[in-house]
Formats: C-alpha cells, sequence, structure tokens
C-alpha cells in the first residue's frame, strides 16, 4: 500500500484505503495546515490519525514514554472525540520515535555483537573475530596485491607471575601488554587476544620484514614492561607473510604462524621467528621506469651480437 | 698502529652472480700487495660465500656480532691472502635481513677496528634489500659491479637509482666484470654512464674491468686467490689494474660528486 502523504487529496484518500470513516468523524479531523517544508515539522495528532486512518493507533510520546495511547476511532462517540481535541495540540512525531527506537536497538545489538567479539578483560578483539578479519584481509590481499602479515605472540614465564604475585596481578599484566600493543601498533592493525596470555596481530599492507620489525619492537615494549617484575618474563612472537601468490588457506596462514612461534619459545624464547623467506623491501623491477629500461636494453643488439662473435 | 680512518668501500650489483664476491676477495688481495691493511666484510647474510671461496671455516661469525654482541676483534680471520675478513653465516633464514639495530651494532664493532685498517671492503649481498642500502650508506664509497648481461645491466642501474634517490648518493664506481676486452667494458660503462646522467643527472666513476677467462672458475674451484695463483693472467693484471686505481682515486676522498676524470671513458 502506498504511503498516503497530506498531498494526496481527500477522495483520493478514501478510494485507496477504502476507507470506512464516517463522514461526521472526518469532519473530526482539521485539514493539516499547508507548511512551507514538508516532511521536516512535526506531525499533529490529528495528523497521524488521518495517516492511519481509522483502526488501533498507537503512540508513545518522547513526553510519555511507556504510556501509551489507544484510539479507536470508530468505537469513540462524538463526546469523546470532542474531548480528545486537545491531544491534537501534543505534538509527537511518531515516525521519528519508532526511528530512535529501531536505532537504540540496533545499538544495543551493536553492544551485544561487540560484546561477543572482544575480550572481556583487556578489551582487545577475541578469537571468533581474529577468524573473521584474517579472512577478510586475506581477500583483501588477494585483491589488492599488497601482502598482509599475521603475528602471535606468547608471553614467556607468565605462569611464574600467577604463581608468586597472584592471578589478579596476572590479569592486570595482561591488560598492561594489551595496552602497550595498541600504543605500538598502527590503527588499521587488528590486535586480538587469542587466549591465555597469547595475542595475535593482524597487519594489513605490510610485508614479512616490516612486520619482523615491529615484532622486534612489541618485543622491546613488553620487555621494559616486565623488567621491573623480575621474573624473567619476555615475549616470544612467530610471524608469517601472506602474500596475493601464497597458496596458503587460513587455516596453514594459522598453523604457520604459530609454528615459527613454537620455534622462537623453542629456541631460546624472547624473540622473534619468521615463517617463510624475508623478501627484500624493494622491488627492483617496478624501481626502473619503462624509460629507463628502454635505454638501457638499447644495448642489447649489440650484446648479442657480440655473444655470437664470442661463440665463433 | 694506524689512527687515520680507513677508506670504507661497498661492492654491490643488484643481481647476484656477477662475480661481485670474487672481486671483492682479490681486490683486497690486490691491496694487500700494495702495502694495504685490509679488512673484508662478507655482509652477504642470505648466503655467505666469501669464507667458502676462500676455504675457510669460521667458528665465529657477522651474526655473532649482530646478535650475540661479539666485537668485531673475536670474530676476525686472518686469509690467504694477507687480509683480515669477518665472514657471514650462510643459511640461516632469518639473517637475510637484519633489523636496523643489528647493522647499526655491526658499524659500531667495524668502527671500534677501523683504525687498523687502510681499507675496509663490504661486500654486501644479491638484491637491494635494505641491509644492502644501509652498507651502502655506511660506506664511503659505493662500488657497483655489473657484467654483460642485461639484467646486470638493469640490476645495477636499479641499485644506482635506489642508493641515489634514498640517501642522496651520487658517487658510484663502476667495475664491468667478464667483459671480452677493455673496449668492450667501456662500452657497457658508458652505455649505463649514459642512462645515469640522463635520467639521474649525474654521472659514474669508470674503475676499470676483468676480462673473461676460463682462470677465473678454475681459481674458485680451488678455493685460491686468483691474483696471487696467477698474477700474469688477464683477469690477475685486471684485478692489479684496478687496485692500484683504487689507491691512487680513494684515498683522497674528494668531498662532492666526481666529475669524469681526465683517464676516464671517452664518451
Amino acid at each position: 500500500m502506498p504511503e498516503l502523504g497530506p498531498g494526496i487529496k481527500k477522495k483520493e484518500r478514501e478510494q485507496l484505503r477504502g476507507d470506512k470513516v464516517r463522514p461526521e468523524k472526518q469532519a473530526l479531523i482539521p485539514e493539516i495546515p499547508p507548511h512551507e517544508e514538508e516532511g521536516k515539522r512535526e506531525k499533529t495528532l490529528a495528523e497521524i490519525l488521518r495517516h492511519r486512518g481509522t483502526g488501533l493507533i498507537f503512540f508513545n510520546s518522547l513526553a510519555q514514554k511507556k504510556k501509551a495511547v489507544i484510539a479507536l476511532l470508530e468505537d469513540l462517540s462524538p463526546e469523546e472525540q470532542e474531548a480528545l481535541l486537545p491531544l491534537q495540540s501534543l505534538t509527537v512525531d511518531l515516525e521519528d520515535d519508532l526511528l530512535e527506537k529501531v536505532l537504540e536497538l540496533q545499538q544495543e545489538n551493536y553492544r551485544l555483537q561487540a560484546l561477543a567479539l572482544v575480550d572481556g578483560l583487556t578489551g582487545l578483539y577475541n578469537n571468533r573475530f581474529f577468524t573473521t578479519q584474517l579472512e577478510k584481509e586475506m581477500s583483501r590481499t588477494r585483491r589488492t596485491g599488497l601482502p598482509c602479515s599475521l603475528l602471535m605472540m606468547d608471553l614467556d614465564n607468565f605462569k611464574a607471575l600467577n604463581d608468586t604475585l597472584g592471578h589478579l596481578e596476572g590479569n592486570r599484566f595482561l591488560i598492561s601488554v594489551a595496552n602497550v600493543l595498541r600504543e605500538s601498533l598502527r590503527s588499521a592493525d587488528t590486535i586480538c587476544r587469542f587466549g591465555g596470555d597469547e595475542f595475535t596481530v593482524i597487519m594489513p599492507a605490510t610485508n614479512l620484514y616490516e612486520s619482523v620489525r615491529v615484532a622486534d619492537r612489541l618485543l622491546k615494549a613488553v620487555q621494559a614492561l616486565a623488567e621491573p617484575l623480575g621474573l624473567g618474563i619476555s615475549l616470544s612472537a612467530g610471524v608469517c607473510e601472506y602474500t596475493a601468490a601464497s597458496p596458503l588457506s587460513l587455516h596453514e596462514l594459522v598453523h604457520a604462524t604459530d609454528s615459527a612461534l613454537y620455534e622462537a619459545k623453542r629456541s631460546g624464547k624472547n624473540q622473534v621467528t619468521v615463517q617463510g623467506k624475508v623478501e627484500p623491501t624493494f622491488d627492483e623491477s617496478g624501481m626502473v621506469s619503462v624509460e629507463e629500461k628502454e635505454a638501457l636494453f638499447a644495448l642489447k643488439d649489440h650484446l648479442q651480437k657480440q655473444g655470437e662473435e664470442d661463440e665463433v | 698502529m694506524r689512527s687515520k680512518a680507513p677508506v670504507t668501500m661497498s661492492l654491490s650489483s643488484g643481481k647476484g652472480g656477477v662475480g661481485k664476491t670474487f672481486i671483492a676477495i682479490n681486490l683486497a688481495a690486490c691491496l694487500v700487495q700494495l702495502g694495504k691493511k685490509v679488512l673484508m666484510i662478507d655482509c652477504d647474510l642470505g648466503l655467505a660465500n666469501v669464507d667458502i671461496m676462500l676455504g675457510l671455516n669460521p667458528t665465529h661469525t657477522l651474526k655473532d656480532i649482530a646478535f650475540e654482541e661479539m666485537t668485531a676483534r673475536e670474530v676476525l680471520l686472518r686469509t690467504q691472502g694477507g687480509f683480515d675478513l669477518i665472514a657471514a653465516s650462510s643459511g640461516v633464514k632469518e639473517m637475510g635481513q637484519l633489523l636496523l639495530e643489528n647493522i647499526d651494532r655491526i658499524k659500531t664493532a667495524i668502527q671500534e677496528i677501523a683504525g687498523d685498517y687502510d681499507y675496509v671492503i663490504l661486500d654486501t649481498g644479491a638484491g637491494i634489500s635494505e641491509t644492502v642500502l644501509q652498507f651502502n650508506l655506511f660506506a664511503d664509497r659505493n662500488i657497483i659491479v655489473l657484467n654483460r648481461e642485461l639484467t646486470s645491466l638493469t640490476d645495477a642501474y636499479a641499485t644506482i637509482k635506489v642508493i641515489f634517490q634514498m640517501f642522496g648518493k651520487n658517487r658510484f664506481d663502476l667495475i664491468i666484470n667478464s667483459a671480452p676486452h677493455a673496449e668492450e667494458a667501456l662500452r657497457i660503462f658508458n652505455h649505463i654512464d649514459s642512462i645515469c646522467r640522463r635520467f639521474l643527472g649525474f654521472s659514474l666513476n669508470y674503475l676499470g674491468f676483468i676480462s673473461h677467462d676460463e682462470s677465473v672458475p678454475r681459481s674458485i674451484m680451488k678455493q685460491t686467490i686468483l691474483s696471487l695463483a696467477f698474477p700474469q693472467s688477464p683477469p690477475g693484471v685486471n684485478c692489479t689494474a684496478l687496485a692500484r686505481k683504487i689507491n691512487e682515486s680513494f684515498l683522497d676522498r674528494p668531498e662532492s660528486g666526481q666529475k669524469i676524470q681526465a683517464d676516464g671513458p671517452v664518451i
């Protein structure tokens, strides 16, 4: 059913909704005063009633939340309708009100959704969000050709803290580590608490070389944080790069990074281990322009000729 | 004991397999022959091969300086060529790239013993990695080695361009390897020089060439230094000439970008 705007003529309106409103009752509803800015003005009760026609009118004004006014026009006597008239002055914006309610619910929904994706202790993203985000970044890499990097980290000797200072202090330390990670990384990076004392970072548009440097910086920051505790707490990290040409699946990428982390742990902790080949930062092929290449290759004919002479 | 700072020179090529390490070793040996004290550092951490070429089996390497904070003296090796060597570790995957602070540690370690030498030769790795660039930044003179292959020409040019654009360095010394004769080497040099002048706005310095000769692979197989084992062979003669030229021109250490020298190439 099409929306019935005030611009539609009365008769058309009646036709459209198969109006059952009795003529005398219709008269009750005054004509809408012409307004210069249609749509922007607040609607009067009368307007709303006109909009909805007869039947159940449900509204919840901003001023009287939870107080619903139900008007069943057809069942009202002329006197009752008379009595209702003052209500017309009460302007309510039903649609805006509904919209507000919807937005409120939506916000609440987001909050709950966020709660389901955020780690309660540290405020970092959780494992569930990690998987979704990694999936996104991997497909972004395939689309844009820019590599992304995955970093998995684990605190060394964290158990010692829990054992000596208690779990409350342990939790406090985890929060500090989370803050250090947040401060040391870019806003584009996704930082997750993978569980326990394990953290992961997804770095978009970051190659292996750059991510190793980032990991190294994080190691230093955590070391500085843990130093005063004197419990030998440090950070071990495994790094893996995902490129558009990479055959790795999400699961394999996580597994490869995890193996790198395991290797870092196994070979003495407080270090970064990479999985895969660290490529040079600069791509020579991209450095030389077409014109430069053409000029360089102008030597080709001569060299080939020379090569033939050598073989003779 | 010397106290004057040595001339530090880097050897780069962009492309691998151009003969950079061969030239570095022979230059070092020839400079020793000229009565100079030389330290050579194998900076090719991805694929160290100076020690292999010299038949050495080092226990400590550049890795120990970069990561274990050992001093340069603790890892120094004396070679058959009479020069000292700091070897690199091969086959350590994560060593291909060093973090800036590891490079800084290496630089500091070199500076600590640099006073003992007239020349420090840095044999950088293949490619244009940040490690290679950092060693090029560190060196007083940047030698670029190339051969007749087009890929070598392109990579040499790319190396020059990146170093120029990143650090503003515009003084490069070129050595052409495996050239059939002097004219051909000069032709290759003139070609890349003209492209540098056209696109980058500066000219290159021609150091010399090494003749294409079968004594080169033979000496490598025997793990001997060609310029010592076959000093009269064409490459042996070329190496000596190169060392002389370096010894004459590098010690002056001119202040700014070089002009093409009188005995330089005819353009």
